[in-house]
């Protein structure tokens, strides 16, 4: 028996090493498949706002991009983009995507995101999640008003959401 | 009948210990060669070997008997070897072979060690001169005699690159054997 088998074989007799329960396989790829869906929804929402918001701002109407360009909120698309990167390199280093050449990975992934972003930003779900958020914000007004901290009017293009 | 390599990973995961003795019987051999051509430093070879054999042990229910098990471990000894690797700051240097192999003064001395024993060793010390990655698919399918998808799966690059990589791969070599068909050495 060779020296190296002696001292292995020993390690695992004497349990100092210790094989992982195939639970533990299982639950550490259903927690990649969760944050590559988690991910995936986050960008998908972070994109459809990229494109809803100037689109709001503007009014479906005016087609003058210096303006499209002064009101696109540009950390919305950096933290997009951001997210893309990071939802491609979970992809390409945890599932089986090595398989395919990354430039076509990185193309269909950004693809199908951008694809989403821009169907859920023409959908009714932005008014929908909205009118939500709208409640919540005038109530938080309401409150800032009632204990001085002004009348909540930003006075700019932010009315115009 | 002799087990099958994915029969005896079977056997280790129902909880069969002394059945990944077998697998160190089987794989010793070919991948002490592999990461010793990857790494060229014994001292090292041997605890990235032992290291290998340990995760293996650990990780072997993430193993699908369905895949190829050689395929399985080569690619954790791939990762022992590159971790070895980049903690290693020793490589052998460009010059080293580039000198010997260039110098016109040297040529004979060349082309007798190629054209005898020599010739295995002397394309070893010039493999760990070139980049890593061409290293490893060189080795691979020169060496292991593995698969372009073997290897593929192995070092999780696309069948393509790999192609790729083993053109590149004999071109650094041919420019340390100047007039020397690296092919035949292979």
């Amino acid at each position: 028996m060779s020296d190296l088998k002696n001292k292995v074989m020993e390690s695992i007799k004497k349990d100092e090493v210790k094989m992982h329960s195939k639970n533990f396989f299982r639950f550490t790829k259903a927690l990649i498949e969760i944050v590559i869906v988690g991910i995936a929804l986050l960008v998908i929402f972070l994109i459809n706002l990229s494109f809803y918001l100037p689109r709001k701002g503007l009014g479906l109407c005016n087609n003058r991009w210096d303006r499209i360009i002064g009101v696109i909120p540009w950390w919305i698309v950096i933290l997009g983009i951001g997210g893309i990167a990071i939802l491609i390199w979970i992809i390409y280093r945890y599932t089986g995507a090595y398989k395919k050449r990354l430039i076509i990975v990185i193309g269909t992934v950004s693809v199908a995101i951008v694809i989403s972003g821009f169907l859920l930003s023409v959908s009714n779900f932005n008014e929908t999640v909205g009118k939500g958020f709208g409640r919540f914000h005038n109530n938080q007004q309401n409150m800032n008003t009632n204990n001085g901290y002004g009348n909540g009017n930003r006075g700019d293009k932010c009315n115009k959401f | 009948m002799k087990q099958t390599d994915e029969e005896i990973a079977g056997k280790i995961q129902s909880g069969d210990k002394e059945a990944f003795g077998e697998v160190i019987d089987r794989y010793e051999k070919p991948l002490c060669s592999f990461i010793f051509r990857i790494l060229g430093d014994r001292d090292n070879c041997a605890d990235a070997l032992q290291e290998t054999f340990l995760k293996a042990y650990k990780n072997i229910n993430s193993f699908d008997p369905k895949r190829k098990f050689s395929s399985w471990i080569y690619r954790i000894a791939h990762n022992e070897a590159i971790t070895h690797y980049r903690k290693n700051t020793k490589h052998v240097a460009l010059d080293d072979v580039v000198e010997i192999a260039s110098d016109d003064n040297h040529a004979d001395f060349i082309q007798k060690e190629l054209d005898s024993e020599g010739q295995k060793m002397l394309l070893d010390k010039a493999l760990l001169t070139i980049p890593l990655k061409y290293r490893e698919v060189i080795v691979f399918r020169f060496y292991e005699d593995k698969s372009y998808e073997e290897i593929s799966e192995i070092m999780h690059l696309p069948v393509n690159t790999v192609g790729t990589y083993l053109n590149r791969g004999k071109i650094e070599l041919k420019k340390h054997f100047k007039d020397i068909n690296i092919e035949d050495i292979l």
